[in-house]
């Protein structure tokens, strides 16, 4: 997949940082429930839709979890990491 | 009331450190905390940013409140910007409060309050200025502009080097803790990053935070920091702000 470091980057970085938002054990859970394989450190190892497509099911499962201000919380580091890698996140 | 900064109970006001006293309540269906405080110095009693008017809210914070002050001792008010987070309950609290309150607030802050339907006499303050107790105690009022409103202040208490912080170091957190944890930082760059819109503005008003000796920190939101203040000063400094446009 193109960009596979980029996606893992991103996706890690959500994890990580709804660690803060919604604590370690449901943030962990989410990403699980998402589809990803991720270590208890919250660093991403892979995952199984195309990239775009797992950042939204990661992102929307968070907020089903805990409303907007999880999807706020890392909307803009998504971009960030998107836009050093070249990626477009069409839908966030 | 408690003062156990280990095993706090949520449901109680507890006492940050002298005559310090949070009275919020950890809002988790909408993701974040609402922190207002008392600081009980005797003849001068002072609650900073009240808060909701939402019953789900104000009645918390009210009972708190009453639990550690006698409510009419209450004789001012701090509205360190004019958002509804802050000030919505500043009406129903002129209820129960001294009725000669003042409210103290930034001047760029001050021409909004009365849209609150506020009754009480404001005292716009400008940058740096003094509030100085009848104890001797001094509060001194430090403008944040544009951090995140124009009219933005923070209020700093010499007498236990606490920083009531409004915004700033405040966090989203369905998992809060009333003390920061070591996922904090994560927390407080996930509510600040994407409402803060100028990193220029963020610089100054770490400029004029590092200037000033902290123990703890108070915010309005998120958990309170009494330790390794520096480590969150830089974090602040590292954010990426005014991005999500």
């Amino acid at each position: 997949m193109n960009n596979l470091n980029g996606y893992l980057e991103i996706l890690t970085a959500i994890v990580q940082r709804q660690f803060g938002v919604l604590g370690t054990e449901k943030a962990l859970a989410g990403a699980r429930e998402a589809g990803l394989e991720v270590l208890d450190n919250g660093i991403v190892k892979m995952f199984t839709d195309d990239g775009n497509s797992a950042t939204e099911k990661l992102i929307e499962c968070y907020v089903g979890y805990a409303g907007l201000t999880a999807k706020i919380g890392c909307i803009m580091l998504a971009k960030k990491i998107a836009g050093k890698h070249g990626i477009t996140l069409s839908n966030l | 009331m408690d003062n156990n900064t280990d095993t706090y109970d949520e449901t109680m006001a507890h006492n940050i450190v002298d005559g310090i006293y949070w009275v919020g309540f950890a809002d988790r269906k909408a993701g974040f905390s609402n922190n207002p405080y008392v600081l009980d110095d005797g003849e001068d009693v002072i609650l900073f940013d009240p808060g909701s008017r939402a019953p789900e809210h104000f009645n918390i914070v009210k009972d708190k409140v009453c639990s550690v002050v006698e409510p009419e001792r209450i004789n001012y008010i701090v509205a360190h910007h004019q958002d509804p987070d802050l000030c919505a309950a500043i009406p129903l609290f002129e209820e129960i409060v001294d009725p000669r309150v003042k409210i103290i607030t930034p001047t760029r802050a001050a021409p909004f309050m009365r849209y609150y339907d506020s009754v009480s006499e404001v005292i716009p303050v400008e940058d740096g200025e003094m509030l100085s107790l009848k104890s001797g105690r001094t509060l001194t009022f430090v403008h944040t502009p544009y951090v995140h409103f124009a009219g933005s202040m923070v209020t700093y208490d010499a007498k236990t080097k606490t920083v009531f912080s409004s915004d700033i170091f405040g966090a989203f957190s369905i998992d809060w803790n009333l003390y920061a944890n070591e996922n904090y930082i994560e927390a407080f760059k996930a509510f600040t990053e994407p409402y803060l819109a100028s990193k220029d503005a963020l610089d100054s008003a770490l400029d004029k935070l590092e200037t000033i000796e902290i123990e703890r920190i108070c915010p309005q939101h998120g958990s309170i920091i009494d330790n390794d203040i520096g480590k969150y000063l830089q974090a602040a400094r590292e954010l990426e702000v005014g991005t999500w446009v």
